[in-house]
C-alpha cells in the first residue's frame, strides 16, 4: 500500500486546467502531464452521488483495484477530481483506457505494476457506482459482509463477490487489525483439571463461531484434537487416535463446557494402504452436542465453479495450545492433500504463523467463507503443517459417518450467493 | 512381609523388561505422490501411527522433507552391530527429528539392491526422554528398481536398547542398576519410618 501512496498522490476536488468537464463519456476521464507537480494527472468529473474506483491491467484480463476510492456524497456539487502519478513518460488515450507505453521511471512502478520489463503498457479504468451512497468506504457495494474500502486495500473486487476474495479477506482483515501478542490464543484461561475456559475478547476470530474445536479429551488431554463435523461426529487424524470410550471437551460461546464419550471410531478404509492421503479418522458421541455447540461445515461439490487456483490462500491452523495461527494454501483446494506454505516475511500473517510441533496432529485448518469455518483438512504432517483433503474424501467422510450411525452427513457451505467463474 | 513383596515385584519387572521386550514387524513404506515419495510409517497396534516423508527428490541420495506430529521420533543412518542405545539416540545425528523438525536432505547415497539399516526412537509416552517403553530399534530396507521397501524391523521397548541388524537387547545399563538400588533404598526407609511409628 506505502508504493501507492508514492505512485499515486490523491488531490480531491483541485480544479486544475486538465481536460475533465461535465457531459463527456466516462466522467471525461483524462491523463496528461502536468508541470507544475512533476507529474500525470488522472482526472475526471465527479458527478454528485457517485463513487469511483480506478482499477489497473495489463493484459485486459486481470484487473487490479488502486487501494483508494474517490466519492461525491450526495449532497455535494459536482466538482473534478485529480490524481497525479509520478510518471515520467506516457501518452494519451482519452477514454475508458488509459495506455501509458514507455514508462521509464521510477522502478518502484516497474515494481508495482510490471511483471516483465519488456512489457510497455498499462491499463487503468475508472470504474463508477452510481449508488447516492453517503458512505462510499464503509458501504459494502458487493454484499460480501466487507467494506468497500477495506476491500481495495486488500486488493479485492469491492464490486463483485467471490468466494475466493471473500476467504482471503475475512482472515486479513482480521489480522490487520490484531496484535499477535494478545490475539492468537482461543482462551485466556484454559484449566483442563477444573474444566474451567475462557474465551479471548481479543483472539482475532473472537467473532467466528469456534465452538466446534475441542480444547481437551481425556485420552490425549490437549493433544489429539478432534472436531466436530456434525452434532454427532467428530474427525481427528488416523495416525493419533482417539480410543472409543475417551470423553471429548466442547466450550460454547458463554464458556460453558460440554463433554460427550465417543462410543465409536472409524478409520478411513484405505488409511493402511496409503497413510499420507487417507490419514482421516471419524468418531461417534454418544449423543448430541447441545444447539449451543455448532459444528464445522466442508467445502461443497461446486467447489471449483466459485474457487480458481487458490494457492496462496490464507488458511487457519489450530495447534495443541489453542492457538489460531495462520498459515497459506500451498496446493490447490481441490488437491487430495492440502500442504501449506510459510506466510511471506514480515507480512501480516506472517506474523500468526507458527511452526507445528509434537502434538500437534489431527488440529484442524479452516478458512472463513460466510462467516463461517470450513474445515479443510486435520494435521498430518508438522512444520508449516499438512494433512488429506476432507473435501477430497467428503463422499468417503459421508459412508464412514452412515456406518457410524448418528443420521448425520457432511454439511456444505453454500456458495450460491458468490459470483460462479465459470 | 507387604513391602518384601512389592520390592521383589519391583526388581522381577526391571529383569523382566530387560529380556522379553522386542516387537517386529511395524515400520513399513508406503508409496506416495508423486511416486519418487516415500511414507516411512510406524504402524503399531499399541501406539500411534507417524512417519517420515522421504523422497530422491535429489538424484541419488535419500532425502527427508516432513513427518507427523503425533508422538516423538528420530531416525539415524546405523551399521550392523552398532548398539541403539540411550548413549547412540543422545551422540548421533538424526536425519529425519519431529522434536525439533529437522529433516535433512541428501543424507544418505541411494544404493541400489544393497540392504541397509536405519535406526529409530520413538518416544511412545510422549515425555520426550528415553524411558522403558519407549521404541529403539533397526529396521532394514533394500531399493529396488525405484521402490523402497522395508525387509524386517524390531525395536526395544526396555529402554536399554537392541544391537543393529540383531536381536540382541544392550545389557542392562548402570542407570537401572542405579534405579534398583535407589527403589530398594526408598522402600527400605519407608519401611523403617512405619515401623518406628508401630513402636510408638
Amino acid at each position: 500500500m506505502c508504493k501507492y501512496l508514492i505512485l499515486l498522490l490523491v488531490i480531491s476536488g483541485a480544479c486544475t486546467a486538465t481536460a475533465q468537464e461535465p457531459g463527456r463519456p466516462n466522467d471525461s476521464l483524462n491523463i496528461e502531464y502536468s508541470e507544475p507537480v512533476e507529474g500525470y494527472e488522472l482526472s475526471w468529473w465527479g458527478q454528485s452521488g457517485r463513487t469511483y474506483f480506478i482499477r489497473y491491467s495489463e493484459d485486459l484480463k486481470d484487473w487490479f483495484y488502486v487501494p483508494f476510492i474517490e466519492y461525491v456524497l450526495p449532497q455535494e456539487q459536482d466538482r473534478a477530481i485529480t490524481w497525479v502519478a509520478h510518471m515520467t513518460d506516457a501518452s494519451i488515450v482519452e477514454g475508458v483506457y488509459v495506455w501509458l507505453p514507455d514508462i521509464l521511471n521510477p522502478p518502484a512502478l516497474y515494481d508495482l505494476f510490471y511483471n516483465d520489463l519488456n512489457e510497455d503498457r498499462f491499463f487503468m479504468q475508472l470504474v463508477l457506482v452510481d449508488s447516492a451512497s453517503v458512505d462510499p468506504l464503509g458501504d459494502d457495494f458487493d454484499g460480501d459482509g466487507h467494506s468497500n474500502m477495506i476491500e481495495v486495500s486488500l486488493g479485492a473486487d469491492p464490486l463483485n463477490r467471490y468466494a475466493d476474495e471473500d476467504a482471503a479477506v475475512s482472515i486479513d482483515k482480521r489480522l490487520v487489525d490484531a496484535d499477535s501478542n494478545v490475539a492468537l490464543d482461543l482462551f485466556t484461561t484454559m484449566d483442563h483439571v477444573n474444566a474451567t475456559y475462557i474465551r479471548n475478547p481479543d483472539c482475532w476470530i473472537a467473532d467466528i463461531d469456534t465452538t466446534c474445536i475441542s480444547p481437551w479429551n481425556s485420552q490425549g488431554g490437549a493433544s489429539r484434537a478432534g472436531t466436530l463435523i456434525s452434532p454427532r461426529h467428530i474427525i481427528f487424524a488416523a495416525h493419533h487416535p482417539i480410543a472409543v470410550g475417551t470423553t471429548i471437551r466442547f466450550v460454547d460461546s458463554n464458556n460453558n463446557v460440554v463433554e460427550r464419550t465417543m462410543i465409536a471410531k472409524e478409520d478411513h478404509p484405505d488409511y493402511v494402504t496409503d497413510g499420507q492421503n487417507n490419514d482421516i479418522a471419524i468418531g461417534i458421541l454418544d449423543q448430541d452436542v447441545p444447539s449451543s455447540i455448532g459444528f464445522a461445515k466442508v467445502l461443497p461439490d461446486s467447489l471449483i465453479q466459485y474457487f480458481e487456483d487458490n494457492v496462496g490462500l490464507p488458511l487457519i491452523l489450530l495447534d495443541q495450545f489453542e492457538q489460531v495461527t495462520v498459515a497459506n494454501l500451498g496446493t490447490s483446494l481441490t488437491s487430495e492433500f492440502l500442504d501449506n506454505a510459510i506466510p511471506e516475511a514480515l507480512s501480516v500473517r506472517n506474523q500468526f504463523y507458527r511452526a507445528k510441533v509434537i502434538g500437534d496432529s489431527g488440529n484442524p485448518s479452516f478458512i472463513i467463507v460466510n462467516n463461517e469455518l470450513v474445515v479443510l483438512s486435520v494435521l498430518r504432517l508438522g512444520g508449516v503443517g499438512a494433512g488429506s483433503s476432507i473435501h477430497a474424501k467428503r463422499n468417503d467422510i459421508n459412508t464412514m459417518m452412515s456406518s457410524l450411525g448418528g443420521n448425520y452427513q457432511l454439511t456444505e457451505i453454500s456458495l450460491s450467493s458468490y459470483i460462479d467463474i465459470n | 512381609m507387604t513391602y518384601k513383596l512389592c520390592l521383589f515385584s519391583i526388581i522381577s519387572l526391571l529383569a523382566s523388561q530387560s529380556h522379553a521386550s522386542l516387537e517386529s514387524g511395524f515400520v513399513s513404506i508406503s508409496p506416495l505422490s508423486p511416486p519418487d515419495d516415500w511414507d516411512l510409517v510406524f504402524t503399531l497396534n499399541t501406539l500411534d501411527g507417524g512417519a517420515v516423508v522421504l523422497n530422491d527428490n535429489i538424484p541419488g541420495f535419500y532425502s527427508a522433507s516432513n513427518g507427523t506430529v503425533s508422538f516423538g521420533f528420530q531416525w539415524f543412518l546405523t551399521n550392523d552391530g552398532q548398539a541403539i542405545d540411550p548413549a547412540f539416540i543422545s551422540s548421533s545425528d538424526p536425519f529425519a527429528n519431529n522434536f525439533n523438525g529437522t529433516y535433512k536432505e541428501a543424507f544418505a547415497p541411494i544404493v541400489a539392491d544393497e540392504p541397509f539399516l536405519w535406526a529409530y526412537w520413538l518416544d511412545a509416552d510422549f515425555d520426550t526422554v528415553i524411558t522403558p517403553g519407549d521404541y529403539l530399534g533397526w529396521a532394514e530396507f533394500v531399493y529396488t528398481s525405484g521402490d523402497l521397501t522395508v525387509l524386517q524391523s524390531v525395536a526395544d521397548t526396555s529402554g536399554q536398547g537392541i544391537f543393529a541388524g540383531t536381536t540382541t537387547v544392550v545389557p542392562e545399563s548402570k542407570f537401572y542398576a542405579i534405579l534398583a538400588g535407589s527403589l530398594v533404598a526408598i522402600f527400605s526407609i519407608i519401611r523403617r519410618r512405619r515401623s518406628r511409628i508401630q513402636y510408638i
